[in-house]
């Protein structure tokens, strides 16, 4: 099993009241799973997956990942934890505007230490992979959406992560392109790494072996 | 509409209260300094500014060359005036003013009782010239009748409030003032009051009395007073260069019909000059004690720290201003949009920075106060932080309107050239050149150059001063208290001799080492004289040489070290000398032992040389050790040099045995003791006042800057939130965060280092020439000036940086 939650409850207080974002949330992953998170607007999506990627705290509940049970973690070894094994991808693609495509997916490697050469190397390896070898010296401006996506997952790949969260990838592309980073996401899953994705489309959540619907904040 | 523009205005300020109170702080030091700066200048050109004739008005001085020296006197021989008035045309005033002092003023009071003035200043005696060249308001008197009594005394309103105070000018007339000179005691009569003259002037005279015209000898043509002032009126058509040939030629001529008819060979070349009423205030070469004078070198300098100080606050406004356009970016899009235009966009701007400068304009008037406050040993007596408002406004708002151009113009055209298109599509308006080298940074850089300059200068400022005053002086000054016979007493027949009664009383007490009598190593007067020495066979070699009266005691007590020879005999007249190292060197003696024996002397009054001392300071160190002769002549010997017992814990109660047995002897109010300590410093306060105000300079430039780099670092944290939060998903740390957005500043700041260090050397290195004792400059100080700058910059910046990396990246990913 990958990961599990137990009971998760996040809330937070607003004039004297508690507003629930997430309720009693249970949920357990096996790895290789393909899994679509559904639900309208303000429904808690985007809050359940950074709830997952370790990014954003919960306030009662047990979360365990691999073994390591996240909620009596600290904090910086949570960030390792995630540093490790998750990748993001989202739905604005969040390059940095200021760095090449080459720059963008060598950043995480920086930040995971890995030494020149193998960075180097590991990003020869993602751009041949993505077909973009082309491109890696142009900046995000220089793109079209569906190729900065392209971009955003292989620079979520790039240090071989067990999971991969994305917020609705394709909510700002057009559906050729979305299918494009869909059959990838397939191509993916395949190869063995764990895909948990949030998205509006029914036709994006067939990608997926399992669809987990929220409605405030609560699975149905 | 102007209204409603300023509503948005204010409301758009008030929005931004942190970059509009960071901006208006700014501002407002940049505009007190140009304010205090400004009163300071304004006040030191407007010595006798409303004198109707002030460009005809010259002064005449007296230049030599000394030595090999070029020196000038601010008077001139007393004969000179009337060899004018005979030989000369083309002058409308020939105005001479000898002023001197009176140790003792009394007044008969008509109730019964004396009042006393001791050490009258600025009593002069003039002509009828004088009151036809300055104009004065009689409040009482008159002229004709002043000049009538040769003995009548007229006084201006504030020294008759002083000798007679609470009465009316009319009362004072006839009274009868008493002066009693140094040897000369005069009786006068009160023949008017006249109001005083408008300030500030460089016209102190105090008390007028007619000019007796005598007829001079032949050498008093020679003599030169620094007290016996003249000056020239001139005519409309006439030309102040030849009008100062034609002066020099009658000293010229003098000097010479007395050359012809003296033996003395006594060398040196002097001419007369004419300083024009305007430059007199600035006249920093001419020697005068009793007058204020400015210099304008410094006054170029604090101008240049207004101009300086008020660009540093203007680049940080500047600079917040250019990094605050993305934030508004959508705001001038929309407005844009609906039609606005870029003179619109523009003035809009412009009357943002035109309201911000002129609240800092408001709130300068606290910070002027306080500046007066921290600089109130700098400022000039007289000058007030505020005497006109309408000034005051008027200064306000000219400096707003310019600051609002200077900081204002450049942004706003910024914000004219932002794409309406490009913001709604939410391209980030910093892709392009925030890896280059922009405005902002060339800015920051500017401004940090300015910093590192004041810092390094203070630094080697306070070097040098720490290294003038705690250097070896050559001689011991442990431990020794000087004790002066006040001038007045010295030519006092009542006193004759009583110092050596009081050495012997002095001699008993406990707590005192030793005593001696002499003219201390360090002293502010000097006399020196023109010595000669000649070997038989070869031409006379003559040198200035600084004579110092002293004892016996006194080399053994300032420690000084005899290089050859011995101390001088006990002598109550002048019969040997012990001279200095340099003196040996000074008249080319192989060695302090070739010196001995030697005769040197003024012509007709030589003596033998009988011992060497070693070199020590007798001066600041802006002045080289000259030749120097101790001699010893009993009457002559008025200080004392008192050691006292190393034990410090009994000083004061020595000190006060010493006061309570000098008034046994003196009047009780003339005791004044000084340690070395206090007389160094002396030496130093126009140092230790540039000192100061560097240290301000530094202070405020460092802060303004801090300011500025402190709203960029906030808005640049603030622009790259989506960045950070970016980077701390893919795994970056805090500590990486933080390095990352502090490594452009300690960037910026190495590079301001690297241009600055050599600006601050070459000032420094200018100002240290002047010294004959100097330190070096060396690259230390330099790298310890820019980390100092870096400490500042990273503690400015890091306390964003590290909000902004500890910050939830969710939250700042999360708003699109
Ligand atoms: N930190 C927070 N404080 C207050 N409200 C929040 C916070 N985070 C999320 N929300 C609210 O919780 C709800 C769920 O948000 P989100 O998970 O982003 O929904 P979704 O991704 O399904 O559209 C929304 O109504 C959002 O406004
Ligand atoms: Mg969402």
């Amino acid at each position: 099993m990958l990961l599990q939650l137990n009971n998760i409850f996040k809330w937070v207080n607003s004039g004297g009241q508690r507003i629930f974002l997430l309720k009693d949330i249970n949920l357990e992953v096996e790895e290789g799973e393909f899994i679509s998170i559904m639900g309208p607007s303000g429904s808690g999506k985007s809050t359940l997956l950074n709830v997952i990627g370790m990014l954003d705290s919960f306030d009662e509940g047990e979360y365990n990942f691999l073994d390591e049970s996240v909620h009596t973690l600290k904090e910086k070894h949570r960030a390792n934890l995630y540093k490790e094994y998750i990748g993001f991808v989202f739905q604005s693609y969040h390059l940095l505007d200021e760095l090449t495509v080459q720059e963008n997916l060598e950043m995480p490697l920086i930040y995971k230490k890995f030494k020149s050469s193998e960075r180097k190397a590991m990003v020869a390896d993602m751009l041949d992979r993505f077909n973009i070898v082309g491109k890696k010296d142009l900046f995000p401006a220089q793109l079209s959406g569906g190729q900065q996506q392209l971009v955003g997952v292989a620079r979520a790949l790039i240090s071989k992560p067990k999971l991969i969260l994305a917020d609705e990838p394709t909510g700002n592309l057009n559906s050729k392109q979305g299918e494009e980073i869909m059959e990838l996401f397939k191509q993916l899953n395949d190869e063995g790494v764990t895909i948990i994705q949030v998205t509006h489309s029914e036709k994006n959540a067939e990608y997926g072996s399992r669809i987990i619907n929220l409605l405030d904040g609560r699975m149905i | 509409m102007v209204k409603k523009y300023l509503i948005t205005t204010l409301r758009h300020l008030q929005k931004k209260r942190l970059f509009t109170t960071l901006n208006i702080f700014g501002l407002a030091i940049g505009i007190s300094v140009c304010w205090v700066i400004y009163r300071i200048v304004s006040y030191e050109y407007s010595y006798d500014q409303n004198l109707a004739n002030k460009e005809k008005i010259h002064r005449v001085i007296s230049g030599y060359i000394f030595d090999e020296k070029e020196d000038y006197n601010g008077g001139a021989s007393k004969p000179l005036y009337q060899g004018i008035r005979e030989q000369m045309g083309g002058l409308e005033h020939v105005v001479p003013v000898f002023e001197r002092s009176f140790r003792n003023v009394e007044i008969k009071n008509p109730s019964g009782g004396i009042s006393h003035f001791e050490e009258q200043r600025n009593i002069a005696a003039i002509d009828s010239a004088y009151f036809k060249m300055l104009h004065y308001d009689w409040l009482a008197g008159t002229e004709a009748s002043f000049f009538e009594n040769p003995s009548s005394v007229v006084l201006t309103e504030n020294r008759a409030k002083q000798y007679f105070p609470g009465k009316n000018p009319d009362e004072i007339l006839e009274r009868t003032i008493i002066y009693y000179g140094y040897g000369d005691t005069i009786s006068r009569t009160v023949a008017g009051v006249v109001a005083n003259l408008p300030q500030p002037t460089e016209f102190i005279s105090q008390e007028f009395v007619p000019l007796i015209h005598t007829t001079y000898e032949l050498y008093v043509w020679t003599n030169t007073n620094g007290s016996d002032r003249l000056y020239l009126q001139l005519d409309e058509s006439s030309e102040p260069a030849l009008i100062a040939k034609q002066v020099d030629d009658i000293i010229q001529q003098k000097t010479k019909e007395w050359r012809d008819q003296s033996e003395n060979s006594f060398e040196f070349k002097r001419w007369m000059e004419l300083l024009p009423l305007s430059e007199s205030h600035f006249s920093t070469h001419v020697r005068e004690g009793d007058i204020r004078k400015a210099s304008k070198p410094v006054l170029y300098g604090l101008m240049g720290i207004a101009l300086f100080l008020l660009l540093l606050a203007c680049v940080n406004y500047i600079n917040m201003s250019i990094a605050g356009i993305p934030q508004r970016a959508k705001e001038i899009g929309v407005r844009k949009t609906l039609g606005g235009n870029k003179a619109q966009l523009i003035g809009q701007f412009l009357l943002e920075t035109l309201v911000t400068t002129f609240l800092a304009g408001i709130s300068s008037i606290v910070l002027i106060k306080l500046l007066f406050w921290l600089l109130h040993d700098i400022i000039p007596e007289g000058i007030s932080p505020f005497t006109n408002i309408l000034e005051f406004s008027l200064f306000i708002v000219a400096l707003s309107v310019l600051i609002a151009l200077l900081a204002g113009l450049y942004p706003a055209w910024l914000i004219t050239r932002v794409n309406a298109i490009n913001v709604f599509r939410n391209t980030s308006l910093r892709t392009k050149n925030s890896k280059g080298f922009n405005l902002q940074k060339t800015l920051i850089v500017f401004q940090f150059v300015i910093a590192l300059v004041f810092i390094t200068s203070a630094l080697i400022i306070g070097k040098q001063l720490h290294y003038s005053i705690t250097s070896d002086m050559g001689f011991n000054k442990e431990a020794v208290v000087l004790v002066q016979v006040p001038y007045k007493y010295v030519f006092d027949d009542n006193y004759d001799g009583k110092q050596f009664s009081l050495l012997q009383e002095l001699e008993t007490l406990p707590g005192i080492q030793s005593i001696s009598m002499g003219v201390a190593p360090l002293s502010e007067g000097y006399s020196s004289s023109q010595y000669e020495y000649s070997e038989e066979g070869q031409p006379p070699i003559k040198r200035q040489v600084f004579k110092k009266w002293v004892d016996t005691t006194y080399i053994h007590l300032y420690g000084l070290k005899m290089l050859a020879g011995r101390n001088l005999h006990e002598s109550d007249t002048p019969k040997e000398y012990v001279i200095n190292e340099t003196a040996v060197k000074a008249f080319g003696f192989d060695s302090p032992q070739d010196a001995l024996g030697k005769y040197i002397g003024q012509t007709g009054e030589k003596f033998p040389i009988v011992g060497v001392v070693n070199d020590f300071h007798m001066q600041d160190f802006y002045s080289s050790i000259d030749p120097m002769a101790f001699q010893m002549e009993k009457e002559n010997l008025h200080n004392f040099n008192i050691k006292l017992d190393a034990n410090t814990a009994q000083w004061q109660h020595t000190l006060a045995q010493i006061e309570e047995k000098w008034y046994q002897f003196y009047p009780a109010e003339s005791f004044s003791y000084s340690f070395y300590d206090e007389s160094i410093e002396q030496l130093y306060q126009q140092e230790m006042q540039l000192a100061t105000l560097v240290n301000l300079s530094t202070i405020i430039s460092i802060f303004i800057s801090c300011l500025g780099l402190f709203g960029l670092a906030v808005l640049t944290a603030f622009q790259r939130t989506k960045e950070i939060g970016i980077r701390k998903v893919m795994g970056a740390s805090v500590e990486g965060i933080v390095r990352l957005l502090s490594k452009e500043y300690v960037l910026l700041v190495t590079l301001a280092l690297v241009i600055a260090s050599p600006i601050a050397w070459f000032f420094m290195d200018k100002w240290l020439e002047k010294f004959a004792y100097r330190i070096q400059i060396e690259w230390w100080m330099f790298l310890i000036a820019g980390l100092a700058a870096l400490a500042i910059a990273l503690l400015t910046v890091s306390s964003q940086a590290i909000k902004a990396a500890i910050a939830n990246p969710v939250k700042s990913l999360r708003s699109e």
